[in-house]
C-alpha cells in the first residue's frame, strides 16, 4: 500500500502532529487540555510548551485535520474545543503507516551499534 | 484585573495580526490560561507556585508567533484587510455615501418608473434578486449586531463576505447583460443597416436600468460593508481591550 513519504527533517513536527491528532482521537478537547493529557499519559516524556501548541493546532485546523469550534459557556466566558476529522484520520493513518516503516528501518540500518 | 494580564499582553503585543485572527488566538489562550491554573489549584498548588507554573508553560517563542502570524495571514485577508484599513477614516466612508446618494438622486426616480422596469432586459431580475438577497443580509447583521447583540467569536463576521459577493455579483450579472444586449443589437445592425440608430436606442433603453440598478446595489453592498467591518472590528477589538485590563 502507497503511504505518504516522511522526510526526517520534519520527523518533529509529524510527531508532535500526529501525538495531538491521537489524543483527539477519542474526544473533543481544549488546547490546555491536550498537552495537558500527553505529559501525564508519558509520564513527562512528550512535554509540550504551550506556545508551540498553538502554532501546530492552527496548522491541523487550516488543513482540515482538526476542527476547532467556539463554545459559549456561562455569560461571557467563550472556549474553543478541537475534534477530530475524518481527513484528519485518513491523515495520521498515512503519516502512521510511514512513521512505522522509517522506525522499521532505521532499527535496521542501526543494528550494527547495538550491543 | 486578569490576574494573566502581564502574559496575555506579552503574547498580543508581538502578534502582528489583523482582526479577527488576532482576537481569537488571544480568546483561546486567555481561557486555556485560567483552565490551567484552576487544574493545578485542583490538584493542591498553592496559588503563588500555580501562577509561576502557568507563566512558565505559557511563555510564546519568537518562532511560534512568527508560525501563527504565517498561518493566519492569508493572501485575500490581506487585500481585504487592507481595504477595510482605506476605508477606516470618516471623509471615505462619507465620500463613498455621498456618491451613493447622488447616484440614487438619479438613478432612484428613473428606476421607480414602471415604464423603465418594463423596458429593462430580462437581467434586470438576477440583479433585483441579488439586490434583494444582499438587502436582506444586511438587516438580519444589523439586528444580529444592534438588536440581539449577539457578539459570539465565530459569528460576528459571518455573512460580511456575502455582502461583498452581492456587489461584485450584481456588477457581473449587470456587466454581462450589458454585453450581451450589445451584441444582440450588433447582429441585428448588420442584417438591417438602415435599423442602425433604432437597435442603438433600444439596447440603451433595455440595457441602462439593468447596468444603474447593478451600480447602486454594488455601491450599497460595498457601503454596508464597510460599516459592518468597522463595526466588527471595533467589537472585537474591546473583547481583546477587557481580557488585558
Amino acid at each position: 500500500m502507497e503511504h505518504d513519504n516522511l522526510e526526517t527533517q520534519n520527523l518533529p513536527r509529524v510527531a508532535n502532529e500526529l501525538l495531538i491528532l491521537g489524543s483527539l482521537a477519542d474526544r473533543k478537547m481544549h488546547g490546555y487540555e491536550i498537552a495537558l493529557e500527553l505529559e501525564e499519559q508519558s509520564s513527562g516524556l512528550f512535554r509540550f510548551q504551550y506556545g508551540t501548541l498553538y502554532p501546530i493546532l492552527h496548522r491541523l485546523e487550516k488543513a482540515g485535520f482538526i476542527k476547532g469550534r467556539w463554545v459559549k459557556e456561562g455569560a461571557k466566558r467563550k472556549r474553543k474545543y478541537y475534534t477530530l476529522t475524518a481527513r484528519g484520520r485518513e491523515y495520521a493513518r498515512g503519516q502512521l503507516e510511514a512513521w512505522d516503516e522509517f522506525a522499521e528501518r532505521f532499527t535496521a540500518m542501526t543494528r550494527g551499534l547495538r550491543p | 484585573m486578569n490576574r494573566f494580564a502581564h502574559v496575555l499582553r506579552r503574547i498580543d503585543a508581538r502578534l502582528d495580526l489583523p482582526q479577527p485572527a488576532r482576537g481569537r488566538i488571544m480568546l483561546e489562550i486567555a481561557a486555556d490560561v485560567e483552565d490551567l491554573f484552576a487544574v493545578y489549584r485542583e490538584r493542591g498548588l498553592g496559588e503563588e507556585e500555580a501562577l509561576g507554573r502557568v507563566e512558565e508553560k505559557f511563555t510564546v517563542s519568537e518562532e511560534a508567533i512568527a508560525e501563527l502570524v504565517a498561518i493566519h495571514q492569508p493572501a485575500y485577508r490581506r487585500f481585504t484587510d487592507s481595504l477595510s484599513a482605506q476605508a477606516r477614516t470618516r471623509f471615505e466612508r462619507v465620500l463613498l455615501a455621498l456618491l451613493l446618494l447622488s447616484m440614487l438622486g438619479v438613478g432612484g426616480p428613473l428606476l421607480a418608473r414602471a415604464e423603465m422596469i418594463r423596458q429593462a432586459s430580462d437581467f434586470i431580475w438576477p440583479v433585483v434578486g441579488i439586490g434583494a438577497a444582499t438587502g436582506l443580509l444586511v438587516l438580519m447583521k444589523l439586528y444580529q449586531l444592534f438588536v440581539k447583540k449577539d457578539h459570539r467569536t465565530r459569528r460576528l463576521r459571518s455573512g460580511l463576505s456575502l455582502l461583498l459577493l452581492g456587489a461584485g455579483g450584481s456588477l457581473l450579472v449587470a456587466g454581462f447583460g450589458f454585453a450581451v444586449g450589445l451584441h444582440q443589437a450588433l447582429q441585428k445592425i448588420v442584417l438591417d443597416t438602415e435599423g442602425l440608430w433604432l437597435y442603438v436606442v433600444r439596447w440603451l433603453l433595455t440595457s441602462a436600468p439593468v447596468m444603474l440598478l447593478g451600480l447602486l446595489t454594488a455601491m450599497a453592498a460595498a457601503l454596508f460593508w464597510l460599516m459592518l467591518t468597522h463595526t466588527v472590528e471595533r467589537i472585537e477589538q474591546m473583547e481583546v481591550e477587557s481580557l488585558l485590563s
